[in-house]
């Protein structure tokens, strides 16, 4: 749209209508005033013959304001009609059709219609959408973390001729490969390892030489070894997550039982897995435990016994796993109460059934395994607070329950990959690592990156910090800024909904490309064109 | 323009239900004017109060199915705030403007249709006895 063009306010001084209120001349020396309208026209009773008198400015932009009447005669149709304005280069208001007329001061309405129509003066002056800018990053990528997920994103990230940097955390979990590669896909990580280690692209630094990750202009820039900076466009935050040792003396945990079948010992006697011990288990937990069980039923006669609260579901897969369980003869018991007796590893378990109020006992197992608290490791979480990142509990960049957030953090160049998103399984890190490259790939080429269409944002000057939009918000897209007192938007979780600027009752959130104006002149545009 | 209907509707449910309706061959006569948000809960009173001043017969917002929003509540937001402008007009005494809320699914295209039709019959039998 050209934008160079000047606009023009039509009003007219409809002193015809009965008990028209707004002075035309009043509203004139006011609207000369506003910046957003170029030129005022006033019109002495414009639905009389006045098209003549319009034809001076032709080839501009128009702002009409009138009474009902000149929209029944027909009068803006002729007008656009000669002067040849489209849809975009004409807006149409209302001086006298308020509703509210009987309630208001005649100031008031002259108020409503200077706003409004400066409003709608500023809308046709740029109704341009607004587009990111796009940028030119360097073509090197740092990937922070060694397990699936980092060496899928790296070797299909090699493959697009970027050079890569691998940082190994030198805390890696016990198991060989980290939870989700472990036993769902076995010898894949040493596999994956040794074709990054054969890559050229790809270099692999250990963590301990890392420095500190500063955040320049168009990117990131680390030093290993206190050798020279390296420069990159982009961030992939890929961390493992690794579990909490069990707190019994000569219980396991899961990473361990993992390590050890993976190793190849075989596990034989009573096992006994115990859930929800301190609240509830994650489902994601339940199913690295069922999976575990499996694998152990796989290699030898043990006898599988599994102790929890409640049975969850809520993971796709899960049914079959816990269906493909009871077929092989894992035992599962629903327990209300339980005392765990630990003499130095001799445990006893008793129990209270929860339907019967029976009680149970396991006498001497084996072994117990007790799943820990997963999380990540101190070095993610440092890397994390580097980053810009927010964390949930020093566990996810993500609250529990958002699984559709984009891969890309709230800090432009930083994207989220694997575990650290949330519990995955082998197949589910695979595509999230294809979802990065994807990502990545788009951001290097200067697309930019556009979380969602209509992503909302808050005026900070504006904001009076009541924290209508952190109730109000479906996705807990919104965060308190605790420093400036205001409230702010978590980009990549913001699904663009509108709730948030419907409620402010400051009117500090907008939303881009929607904001109020441009809706309330869409409609505008809609009603004017029935005539 | 005087008797122009709006219809305010969501982009997820209610967009799928109006294609629908004019998939299934229902046509809307030309006063109905539509218009889409992301979300049926981004419609505050202002949005619909002026409308109405700007000379359309109705607003009919349009939202997904009860709990069947995809951005949760916004549905049932949007059906407070119609109701809240209802009771400002009847406050007011305006007579001859509607406000409604419409809950559809994206399968009910007849339903849709002659919902949309009553309402459009009801406000010309209004403007008739005015």
């Amino acid at each position: 749209m050209n934008s160079t063009r000047s606009i023009v306010a039509v009003l007219c001084d409809h002193q015809c209508s009965p008990n028209g209120p707004v002075q035309a001349s009043q509203l004139q020396k006011r609207l000369s005033e506003s910046t957003s309208i170029d030129k005022l026209i006033v019109l002495q009773k414009a639905c009389q013959d006045q098209e003549k008198k319009l034809k001076n400015i032709a080839g501009q932009k128009v702002l009409f304001a009138g009474c009902p009447y000149l929209e029944e005669s027909g009068f803006y149709t002729r007008a656009a009609e000669n002067l040849g304005l489209g849809p975009g280069e004409m807006l149409v208001t209302d001086v006298k059709s308020s509703i509210f007329d009987l309630y208001e001061s005649s100031e008031t309405i002259e108020d409503n219609l200077v706003g409004r129509l400066e409003s709608l003066g500023r809308l046709l002056a740029d109704s341009v959408a607004v587009k990111e800018p796009p940028v030119k990053l360097k073509r090197n990528v740092l990937i922070f973390g060694s397990g699936l997920s980092g060496l899928k994103a790296a070797l299909e990230l090699s493959g697009e001729k970027l050079s890569v940097d691998l940082v190994e955390t030198e805390d890696q979990p016990v198991a060989p490969g980290c939870l989700a590669g472990g036993l769902n896909a076995p010898g894949q990580i040493e596999e994956l390892t040794e074709q990054a280690r054969g890559s050229e692209h790809v270099a692999i630094f250990p963590y301990r030489q890392m420095g500190p990750i500063q955040t320049v202009e168009k990117g990131f820039t680390v030093s290993f070894d206190g050798a020279q900076q390296r420069e990159y466009g982009a961030v992939i935050y890929a961390p493992e997550r690794i579990e909490a040792p069990a707190e019994e003396v000569g219980a396991w945990n899961l990473t361990r039982l993992y390590s050890r079948i993976m190793e190849g010992h075989s596990i034989k006697g009573r096992i006994v897995f115990i859930l929800d011990r301190e609240g509830e288990t994650a489902p994601e937990v339940v199913r690295d435990v069922l999976t575990a069980a499996k694998a152990i039923k796989e290699r030898s006669h043990a006898e599988i016994w599994i102790l929890l609260k409640q049975v969850r579901v809520a993971l796709p897969g899960l049914q079959e796993l816990y269906d493909l369980a009871r077929e092989m003869g894992i035992i599962f018991v629903k327990y209300q109460a339980l005392h765990l007796k630990n003499d130095f590893g001799d445990f006893q378990i008793d129990g209270q059934d929860p339907q019967t109020g029976a009680a149970f006992q396991i006498n001497k197992p084996d072994r117990v395994i007790l799943p820990g608290r997963s999380g990540l490791s101190q070095a993610a979480v440092q890397v994390a607070n580097s980053l810009g990142l927010r964390l949930y509990n020093d566990t996810y960049t993500q609250p529990y329950s958002l699984w559709r957030l984009a891969n890309e953090s709230n800090h432009p160049g930083v994207l989220v990959c694997g575990s650290a998103r949330g519990n995955m399984d082998a197949s589910g890190v695979a595509e999230d690592a294809a979802s990065v490259v994807l990502a990545l790939k788009q951001r290097l080429r200067g697309e930019g990156i556009i979380p969602v269409e209509h992503l909302a944002s808050v005026d900070k000057d504006k904001c009076a910090y009541c924290l209508t939009c952190l109730r109000v918000c479906p996705y807990g897209a919104m965060v308190k800024n605790v420093e400036d007192r205001v409230a702010q938007v978590i980009t990549t979780a913001c699904q663009g909904c509108g709730v948030c600027a419907s409620e402010c009752p400051a009117e500090a959130i907008t939303l881009r490309n929607l904001s109020q104006e441009s809706v309330l002149a869409g409609m505008h545009k809609l009603l004017f064109s029935s005539i | 323009m005087a008797d122009s209907i709006l219809i305010i509707h969501c982009a997820e449910g209610a967009k799928k239900a109006l294609a629908r309706m004019s998939e299934e061959g229902h046509k809307l006569p030309p006063q109905f004017k539509t218009f889409e948000l992301p979300c049926t809960g981004s419609v505050n009173e202002v949005l619909l109060m002026e409308n109405l001043q700007n000379g359309s017969a109705g607003v009919v917002v349009l939202g997904c199915q009860k709990e069947n929003c995809k951005h949760m509540d916004g549905n049932l937001r949007a059906e407070r705030k119609v109701a809240r402008v209802k009771k400002l007009l009847s406050e007011a005494g305006v007579e001859g403007k509607f406000v409604e809320m419409i809950f559809t699914a994206p399968d009910e295209g007849k339903r849709l249709h002659n919902t949309l039709l009553e309402f459009s019959q009801a406000a010309e039998a209004k403007g008739k006895r005015k």
